[in-house]
């Protein structure tokens, strides 16, 4: 208990506690009011008082008890509350993400065969390569080549022919993420693309930036430029690239015609890609 | 609507914290202060980013009365607003294009100064009009496939308000507050081929007040 230069409760002599609580804000000094407990005797109170402890506190001290009750306030809303409300997700048409990327300073009209081998690789379907070569791959595999063929573009099976070689993988059930700072994941996982497997390259070489999320259910397809040149530190540039992505439904046939309209539309906005 | 009830709900649970948390103790909070805490239903104007009218927003707002009738205090609010984009192929420049639908999203989030001239306040029913000014916060997003990307930006805020106090019984201070108003702020951010250019939104406030 401090020591008062004036004592409030004298002046205010008996009465209520309301009464008091609402004069003690007027004055130096505000009180703090709980039942039950023994009265300090020492002001001389009537009666009125004697279930109550009165506790004289510092005004300055209860505005800092109120300031911490609205600093815990403040808190709780913002907890409850900071939330940005993201849309319905439901309300999208679930049909397939079609991404693509190219370099500007490649001239397609260059180019005139093209490989594109018959399987499609399955990413994260184990610790070795293992690759899609069904009746549903065929589908894909021969959807790039009719959408490659209308362009003007000719298939051919040898590599030492080819100008460009597609290369199609479809991501089974694992999630990469491919950024600025490391577009080259494929590096750390055993068998996959190589830059060896289509001549003597030592890595790739993106001339556009890539940064978007592989997902499960993803097709993804990269278009190389063979005609570029080879040795020691040279890199495969991959002239384009598409990302087509979707939620996939319980009915196989249903996935398979929406990728292939997605490498329908894969090739209709890339107008570039013509002979 | 499912959204709005939740939110009225949670604004119910929210002002009902806000109310057990300074049980026991006198109605009105800060002496010669007050406290609002809203629900909040916007509508864009305008070209907008998202320009779906929405009621996923709140506001907080307290102040002083240094004057029997003015008062000066601070506010806080926040604002959702969503659009459907419909699918359609889209030039990102970086010789990119994407081809999806998308939901937009426009999130603001004000604060800053307030200020009101108060009407009759010794009745129940306690006009005011008031005006805010401060800083605004928002952020563009749009969401496709499993992906969001999103943009923040910053900017000069200023809101006229018209309102009104309800106090069943004025000499203790708590009751309902509601609230027209129309905002105005200065953000600019580009997001793909979407931009936004200065935000004016109109709506109105439903709350508690103490």
């Amino acid at each position: 208990m401090s020591s008062f230069s004036k004592n409030p409760l004298r002046q205010l002599g008996e009465g209520v506690r309301g009464r008091i609580c609402q004069k003690m804000f007027d004055t130096e000094y505000v009180m703090h009011c709980k039942a039950n407990e023994s009265i300090d005797g020492r002001f001389g109170l009537g009666p009125d008082f004697v279930a109550l402890r009165l506790a004289i506190i510092p005004k300055n001290l209860l505005i800092v008890k109120h300031m911490k009750r609205f600093i815990y306030l403040f808190i709780a809303a913002i907890a409850i509350t900071s939330c940005q409300k993201d849309p319905d997700m439901d309300d999208l048409d679930n049909d397939f993400l079609v991404y693509t990327s190219y370099d500007a300073q490649t001239n397609f009209s260059s180019f005139t065969n093209y490989l594109l081998p018959d399987s499609i690789l399955l990413i994260g379907g184990g610790s070795e390569a293992e690759y899609w070569k069904g009746e549903d791959a065929q589908e894909i595999i021969d959807a790039f080549v009719a959408n490659m063929n209308e362009r003007g573009y000719t298939r051919v099976t040898e590599k030492d022919q080819a100008d460009l070689g597609i290369q199609l993988s479809y991501v089974k059930q694992v999630t990469y993420y491919v950024g600025y700072d490391n577009p080259y994941w494929w590096y750390y996982y055993p068998y996959y693309w190589a830059p060896g497997y289509w001549g003597n390259w030592y890595g790739w070489y993106y001339p556009y930036s890539v940064y978007y999320g592989y997902t499960s259910g993803s097709m993804l397809s990269e278009m190389v430029n063979l005609n570029a040149e080879q040795g020691a530190g040279r890199k495969l540039p991959v002239v384009w690239s598409t990302f087509l992505g979707g939620l996939l439904s319980s009915s196989g046939r249903y996935n398979l015609d929406r990728t292939l309209q997605a490498v329908d539309q894969a090739f209709v906005q890339s107008p570039y890609l013509k002979k | 609507m499912k959204t709005s009830k939740y939110l009225i709900v949670k604004t119910a649970l929210l002002s009902s914290l806000f109310v057990l948390a300074f049980m026991p103790g006198k109605a009105q909070l800060i002496q010669n202060g007050y406290m609002n805490v809203d629900w909040q239903f916007n509508t864009p104007l305008g070209k907008s980013f998202a320009d779906k009218a929405s009621g996923w927003g709140m506001n907080f707002e307290s102040g002083y009365f240094i004057t029997p009738a003015i008062t000066l205090g601070s506010f806080i609010s926040y604002h959702t607003n969503n659009r459907y984009i419909d699918r359609q192929t889209l030039d990102l420049g970086r010789y990119s294009a994407i081809n999806t639908d998308q939901q937009h999203s426009l999130f603001q989030l004000p604060f800053g100064m307030s200020g009101r001239y108060n009407f009759m306040k010794e009745s129940v029913f306690q006009p005011y009009v008031g005006l805010k000014m401060g800083a605004n916060f928002a952020r563009i997003s749009t969401y496709y496939y499993v992906f969001k990307s999103y943009e923040d930006t910053w900017g000069f805020y200023m809101s006229p308000e018209l309102g009104a106090n309800i106090f069943p019984s004025p000499s203790n201070r708590f009751g309902f507050h509601v609230a027209v108003y129309y905002s105005y702020a200065t953000n600019h951010d580009d997001l793909w081929i979407y931009s936004i250019d200065n935000l004016n939104n109109f709506g109105f406030r439903i709350g508690i007040s103490f």
